[in-house]
């Protein structure tokens, strides 16, 4: 009899999300209602603040970011990462990693490019069967972030601040990302150390 | 031509064509009482003597306690351990698995841990005394093959020739307690307990050897003032 392989964790929240971020487009005047905007947020609906990820301008933003994270789940999957951490970091990443920009500049968010980024970083930073240096990887990662504004800086004649403010509120969702990569690798490698020290801890 | 290994006691060597071939690892198994530990711990004593460092780990009996019963045959184990060819870890079985529930560690937490001492140390001779407690950490039959080949491959990749103990019930002909360990492995030799009529007499078998031709005989085992001794001539039933 064929066995079938049993659909990973990671790609069915993977799909899930698609299929929820789809379902959100459809619905009329759901960025209106769910982005993050300050006016809203300070006047007590705070629920924006997660809401703000499952929301889009338009369907090339919407596509855009279904690519992205149906890409970043499917290099999750390939690379083993824990369906458990992948999860933590979206919906972490989809709280906390635009909060600092966000508050600095005022800017109405919506979409999940920030976390597409944060999942981006925490997982290419898991990468261990190339061996490839972290500095490398960093830089990769800055090129895919910053890659169109340099583009239109070389081209010049055009209005930056737009694509500034997109790139930084990526950047700020790969450093999350890099960021709970390296806390719980760290809480990881202090648990083996531990693990790895019963026998000679015995007199 | 592969290197061989000293058991520690002639007889067996003479068994063995020569000793154990270096960075094998063998399954010494047996019931209570039939000189296992005193036979793996001459095996070290052996390398200790030859200048090899070498490590025993205990997963049931103290460290002190083995010592004491050990220098009743003549091996001085605190005289190699002060001089740092002997390293001595784990404790009494409780022990390690209170200080494993502790930190929350798994099997292969220890053997990562087997690992680290042999790597610091340049370890050459192997003792684990018993793999019971770590076959009965895991629950599935093939969970406990997975971790045993991992803690074999991972000793024979550091060059270790190592001697993994395994106790089995008495009066069975098991030659381990879970009837998988001994695929795993290179060599696995058997200790037997014999009843005839009102005392035990104890015996030696190798039942299988990888690379290397052996005595297929169930030979005489005594266990004296001086340790284990092997009568390699001597079969343990005569012919009729």
């Amino acid at each position: 009899m064929k066995k079938h392989r049993k659909f990973p964790l990671i790609l069915k929240f993977t799909v899930a999300i698609l299929i929820a971020l789809t379902v959100l487009f459809l619905i009329p005047k759901s960025t209106q209602a769910f982005s993050l905007q300050k006016e809203n947020f300070f006047n007590g609906e705070y629920w924006r603040i997660l809401t703000y990820s499952f929301v889009h301008f338009n369907l090339t933003h919407l596509f855009e970011n279904l690519v992205g994270l149906l890409l970043v789940g499917i290099i999750a999957f390939e690379l083993g990462t824990s369906s458990n951490n992948y999860i933590s970091t979206y919906f972490s990443s989809a709280i906390f990693s635009i909060l600092p920009l966000w508050l600095l500049v005022s800017f109405v968010a919506a979409g999940s490019s920030a976390i597409v980024y944060a999942l981006f970083g925490f997982v290419i930073f898991g990468i261990k069967k190339f061996d490839m240096p972290l500095s490398f990887i960093f830089v990769v990662a800055l090129l895919t972030v910053f890659g169109q504004s340099i583009y239109y800086f070389i081209g010049g004649g055009r209005d930056l601040s737009p694509t500034v403010i997109q790139d930084l509120a990526h950047f700020s969702g790969l450093i999350f990302g890099i960021g709970i990569y390296f806390i719980i690798f760290s809480w990881k490698n202090y648990k083996d150390k531990k693990a790895s020290f019963v026998l000679r801890s015995i007199n | 031509m592969e290197e061989r290994v000293g058991s520690g006691v002639k007889g067996l060597d003479f068994m063995l064509k020569g000793g154990f071939i270096g960075g094998r690892n063998i399954l010494l198994s047996g019931p209570a009482g039939s000189g296992k530990s005193t036979l793996a711990l001459q095996f070290l004593y052996d390398g200790a003597l030859s200048r090899e460092k070498v490590l025993y780990v205990t997963l049931e009996e103290s460290k002190d306690k083995i010592i004491q019963d050990m220098s009743k045959f003549g091996l001085n184990l605190e005289a190699m351990r002060k001089s740092g060819s002997l390293i001595m870890i784990g404790g009494p079985v409780a022990q390690v698995t209170n200080t494993m529930e502790r930190v929350d560690a798994n099997i292969y937490n220890i053997i990562n841990e087997i690992e680290i001492v042999i790597k610091e140390n340049n370890i050459k001779r192997v003792v684990i005394d018993s793999i019971n407690l770590l076959t009965m950490l895991v629950e599935s039959d093939g969970e406990r093959r997975m971790a045993l080949s991992t803690l074999s491959n991972t000793l024979s990749s550091l060059g270790c020739t190592s001697i993994m103990i395994s106790e089995t019930e008495e009066g069975t002909m098991k030659l381990s307690r879970y009837g998988i360990e001994e695929f795993i492995v290179d060599c696995v030799i058997v200790l037997y307990l014999v009843r005839q009529g009102s005392i035990f007499v104890p015996g030696v078998a190798i039942r299988k050897m990888r690379g290397s031709n052996h005595d297929k005989e169930i030979r005489v085992l005594k266990i004296t003032d001086k340790g284990v001794v092997v009568y390699p001539e001597e079969t343990m039933f005569g012919k009729i």
